[in-house]
């Protein structure tokens, strides 16, 4: 069970299809439609609120999400009945927007605990060795290998801290959530240096961005747009930039979706029309 | 998850006794001879010996303390107060002798001291028999060996701070401390002098009622500094053992003492230990408390709702519980514990009532010594056959008629039929005829009753009163009523089993006591002619289970229900082959009813009754309860609160306590800071994990003396609940006389959060380990403070108490 897939027999494929879900009884999702192919970066972007980031926590499996139609395929296998653990063991990492502090628990003994929840303990300097060399790479402070996990930590080291944990975690699917939000330029690029190692390596990246920077180092295979709910735009690279000079207005308008906010979550929760 | 926990149980390491190891043994017992005797033995000055005395008088005149828990259980003449493993105390490994070495290398002494420990200070029984302690620490002139080795080889300083901190008249408990006591351990660290590694000591408990009595005395000189840990595990299978420790600590100006202390104890070793410390002007002291914290399934208590299995009661259910006075109340359960299964013992009385329990529960028992008899609680491992123990005699009678439920009484059949609304003594009477001599069909209900039967016209009587039936037929000893509605309601009441499965349904236990009566008289009239030349009915059945629970209401109707017997005969059915074996059981009824609430009863025997799961309840005020009818107690308790008294000025205070309170737990902590000197400071901290119905409570006392000015204290507890049944209570106690005082209390209470555990999940941390993970982050600052060892053994602890927390 724990040995992992051979690539050649079942492809890294992530493939979302007529997804809805609901978050305590208010529908979020109503019909996501997404296939992320084995190595290719793509970006998720749209207006706050749109359900970028419940669409994250649903592919992870996080418990208060919860999937009242469609599905989510991973190597051509259902995810949904998974725990977010077992999602995790085949191979996919969600950076959250807002990663929670856990006091008490240092990053050493954190990391050793995901290793071997991944079946991947390593020998005790080997991976030393590892966590060390990545912090000198984010240019982080060895301070922090023994600071409890996201403990009163600045917003942009808790992103950085997430960036170590990719890094060492070596996941075959990484969702980012916001991971680009709130660090200066250095470490953005940093971030970036990072994705772009580990594409090389063949892992699919889900990047969830609100900002154009990011993308400037990395550049995404396909763009995805949300609203409301759904996918409302999908294309190239360029994307991008449409978003950076005109903001989503025409998009949401081509889309049949008001541009006011307040009317924008009526439609979303499924209201009769304003 | 169940195949770890229980790996985890059978490796529950200190579990084990290595048979009794001693050269002396005191006479079990408290006497001034006894004391002299060990005063003696010891070699002692003649001022110790006065010492010990004095103190026994104040043992003898102090009232025993009525706060916090019930100690009834004691016994202070069934323990021996004094036994010396081995003549000599050894120094090197070689000396040491070979049982006793075994029980270190379990313990992993020897490995303790390849570890660099500064000084490794073994307590086996009352002495110290192995000690060694590094000889740059020696250099120093830093002082660390037993207590005995310190009186004599350093008497000016040990006279000069014993019984300061704690004079033998403080409490009952510090008394009989000062009486007895033995072995423990003695530091000095001279001026200016800091021991970098902790000094460690492991205590054991391990004969069987044996106390242990360790006396502990720390002095720091000035601005010298210590850490000392005191490690604790008892057999899991002891008997009653009493731990009753003195610890005084006196640190000097500028002095910094911590201590530390671990306890693994069995839930049956009573540990009241008195714990000072002084500070001297700008010394610290930090006390660092780590607190890790029985019957068979099926056993039946008794509550004020009827009878239910241990198994079924929760906190918060009103039992049946003894007063002093002997009287019967209805106490609250506080708490509940299961136990893994643990090897178990069948107790039968005279009177044939039976109980399985573990060998440390406590029964209240009558020992006849000479001719003087002793009412004492005492474990079933002490209680020879013999003895008598308490059973419950007549019980309140908090029963109420049952309402039978409609869906029973609803005739659906053209035959002439109605039914009770509620249970009465006639229709008790004629269940338990049913019970006794009845078979159900969809049809009819056949009584086996033959006509010229004295009961004969009583049944009939009954059908037309109850049940307005008033046609029935006869095939021999068989009365038949033909009634399907009749049928029907006996099934919708619960008595639907065939002879085999037949029980009583849960609603029986709960009536009043004449209903209860009535039905066993029911069965008796269907089932237990008075046999010739035998004064005790009886009433059989196939089912062994049928006639437990008859016995237990006969019990419960404060009659006085015997024995159950079996017998066999083969039979051979006339046309078959086949020949079979039947069995019977019978349930004799004893003639002489009990009249008292109470009655003791000889013990007729005590046999293995293998490994079982256990539970114990842990009962308010009274803390005893009523199983199978007899009178049990609580499991035991522990109070251990350490103070500290800040004396100078710019003294510093600091206690820490951790409490695990696991599924049924109910963990006790506690703290006390007393400033007597002006600007002392002072802080309390309390950590406490709850899981499932596991609560945790936390009494912090802080007082502040009216010349003690500039004094500032933070009080601050912090709860860790892992679900949302857990409960944690803070009781903070504040007394402060003077003025300008600065007192912070604070008080957090989380929970382990969704969030947290999602957050592990996604790094593949599955929720149990992350559980564990979590709780461990939540004492880290206390495991922080510990030698590797020991965050070891915490660790294992939290896993045992984690277990089965998830899935
Ligand atoms: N428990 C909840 N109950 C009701 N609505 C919720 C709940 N949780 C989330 N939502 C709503 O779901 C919608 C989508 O939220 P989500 O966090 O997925 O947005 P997002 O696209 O990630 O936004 P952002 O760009 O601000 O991060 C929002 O309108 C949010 O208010
Ligand atoms: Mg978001």
């Amino acid at each position: 069970m724990s040995t992992p897939p051979t690539p050649a027999a079942a492809p890294d494929r992530l493939e979302i299809a007529g997804l809805k879900v609901e978050v305590e009884g208010k529908q979020i999702l109503c019909g996501i439609d997404l296939a992320l192919p084995p190595g290719e970066v793509h970006a998720l972007m749209g207006p706050n609120g749109s359900g970028k980031s419940t669409l994250a926590n649903t592919i992870m499996g996080h418990p208060k999400y919860q999937v009242t139609g469609g599905s989510i395929d991973w190597r051509g296998e259902s995810l949904l009945g998974l725990t977010p653990d077992q999602r995790a063991r085949q191979g996919i990492f969600l950076s959250l927007q807002y990663p929670t502090a856990i006091p008490g628990v240092s990053l050493v003994n954190f990391l050793r605990a995901a290793l071997r929840g991944l079946g991947r303990e390593m020998p005790a300097r080997e991976f030393l060795g590892t966590v060390k060399q990545e912090l000198r790479t984010l240019k982080m402070d060895q301070a922090f290998l023994s600071r409890y996990i996201n403990d009163n930590f600045s917003g942009g080291e808790k992103k950085r801290m997430e960036i170590l944990q990719l890094a060492v975690l070596q996941p075959k699917l990484a969702i980012l959530d916001e991971t680009d939000s709130g660090l200066d330029v250095d470490a953005l690029r940093t971030v970036a240096e990072g994705v772009n190692r580990v594409r090389s390596e063949d892992m699919g990246v889900l990047i969830i961005t609100h900002y154009q920077r990011i993308l400037d180092y990395v550049t995404p295979d396909r763009v995805h747009v949300m609203a409301a709910g759904r996918v409302i735009e999908s294309g190239g690279a360029e994307l991008v930039a449409r978003i950076e000079r005109e903001g989503y207005d025409s998009m949401l308008r081509a889309a049949g979706l008001e541009t006011e906010p307040a009317e924008e979550e009526a439609v979303a929760a499924g209201a009769p029309g304003a | 998850m169940a195949v770890a926990a229980k790996d985890l149980t059978k490796d529950y390491k200190y579990g084990f006794n290595d048979g009794d190891v001693f050269v002396f043994r005191a006479k079990k017992g408290l006497s001034p001879e006894v004391v002299a005797d060990i005063s003696r033995r010891k070699s002692e000055p003649p001022w110790m010996l006065a010492f010990r005395l004095k103190a026994l008088e104040h043992f003898y005149r102090r009232p025993m303390p009525s706060w916090g828990a019930d100690l009834t259980g004691m016994d202070f003449d069934d323990i021996y107060y004094y036994v010396r493993p081995a003549e000599e105390q050894g120094r090197t490994w070689d000396e040491v002798p070979a049982a006793i070495k075994q029980t270190f290398d379990r313990l992993g002494i020897p490995e303790a001291e390849r570890k660099f420990l500064a000084g490794v200070s073994a307590q086996y029984e009352s002495e110290v028999v192995y000690h060694s302690i590094r000889a740059d620490l020696e250099k120093l002139g830093v002082l660390f060996s037993d207590c005995d080795t310190g009186l004599r080889e350093h008497p000016e300083i040990f006279r000069r701070y014993f019984g300061t901190v704690i004079p033998a008249n403080d409490n009952k408990f510090a008394a009989l401390n000062s009486a007895v006591w033995s072995g423990g351990s003695f530091v000095y660290v001279p001026k200016g002098v800091r021991v970098d590694i902790p000094l460690q000591a492991y205590f054991r408990i391990n004969s069987e009622s044996m106390g242990q009595f360790e006396r502990t005395l720390i002095i720091a000189e000035e601005g010298s500094y210590v850490h000392y840990i005191e490690g604790c595990t008892a057999p899991t299978y002891s008997r009653d053992s009493l731990h009753s420790a003195v610890v005084e600590i006196i640190a000097q100006p500028g002095a910094h003492v911590r201590y530390t202390t671990i306890q693994n104890w069995s839930n049956n070793v009573y540990n009241l230990v008195t714990k000072r410390a002084i500070a001297r002007e700008r010394a610290v002291v930090e006390w660092i408390d780590g607190n890790l914290g029985c019957l068979a399934t099926g056993t039946r208590v008794f509550t004020d709702q009827g009878v239910k299995p241990i198994e079924d009661v929760r906190p918060g259910d009103a039992v049946l519980s003894l007063t002093p006075e002997f009287t019967w109340t209805a106490q609250p359960v506080i708490a509940t514990k299961r136990n893994e299964p643990r090897p178990t013992y069948r107790m039968t009385t005279v009177d044939h009532r039976e109980v399985v329990a573990t060998d440390n529960h406590p029964f209240l028992t009558l020992r006849k010594t000479g001719r003087v008899r002793h009412l004492q609680w005492l474990p079933l491992g002490a209680i020879r056959v013999g003895d008598e123990v308490a059973l419950s005699g007549v019980l309140p009678d908090d029963g109420r008629p049952w309402e039978l439920p409609a869906a029973a009484r609803v005739p659906r059949s053209r035959n002439p039929f109605r039914a009770p609304a509620v249970t009465s003594d006639e229709l008790m009477w004629f269940l338990g005829f049913y019970v006794g001599d009845g078979l159900r069909e969809a049809s009819r209900v056949i009584l086996c009753v033959p006509e010229a039967d004295p009961a004969e016209a009583r049944v009939r009587a009954s059908l037309a009163s109850l049940f307005g039936i008033e046609r029935t037929t006869r095939h021999g000893v068989q009365l038949r009523v033909n009634s399907a509605p009749l049928s029907r309601f006996i099934e919708a009441i619960g008595f639907s089993g065939g002879a085999r499965g037949k029980r009583l349904p849960e609603w029986v236990y709960a009536l009043p006591a004449r209903q209860l009566r009535a039905f066993v008289e029911g069965y008796v009239a269907a089932d237990g002619p008075v046999r010739a030349n035998h004064e005790n009915v009886s009433v059989s059945s196939v089912s062994r289970a049928l006639l437990e629970d008859v016995k237990t209401i006969a019990i419960k109707a404060g009659m006085n229900p015997l024995k159950i017997s079996k017998w066999s005969r083969r039979e051979r059915k006339p046309l078959g082959v086949e020949e079979k074996l039947y069995q019977h059981h019978s349930l004799h009824l004893g003639e002489q009813e009990p009249h008292t609430p109470v009655y003791f009863s000889e013990v007729l025997g005590i046999a293995e009754a293998g490994d079982q799961t256990t539970y114990d309840l842990e009962v308010a005020t009274t803390a005893n309860f009523v199983a199978n009818g007899i009178v049990v107690h609580n499991s035991k308790v522990t109070m251990k609160y350490p103070s500290i008294y800040l004396m100078g000025e710019g003294a510093h205070g600091e206690i820490l306590s951790v409490a695990f309170a696991g599924e049924g737990q109910h963990q006790d902590a506690g703290g006390k800071c007393i400033h007597v000197a002006p600007n002392t400071t002072s802080t309390i901290v309390s950590k406490s994990v709850s899981k499932g119905t596991g609560r945790t409570s936390y009494r912090g006392h802080l007082k502040v003396h009216p010349k003690a000015h500039g004094v500032r204290s933070t009080v601050r507890c912090d709860a860790l609940l892992l679900d949302e049944q857990a409960r944690s209570d803070t009781y903070p106690y504040m007394d402060v006389e003077a003025d300008d005082v600065q007192i912070g209390h604070e008080a957090t209470v989380s929970k382990v959060g969704d969030e947290q555990i999602f957050y592990c999940q996604t790094r593949g941390i599955a929720e149990a380990e992350a559980t564990a993970m979590i709780v461990n982050g939540f004492i880290e600052p206390f495991v922080k403070e510990l030698p590797m060892e020991y965050a070891v053994e915490l660790n294992r602890l939290i896993a045992l108490q984690m277990e089965g927390s998830v899935g």
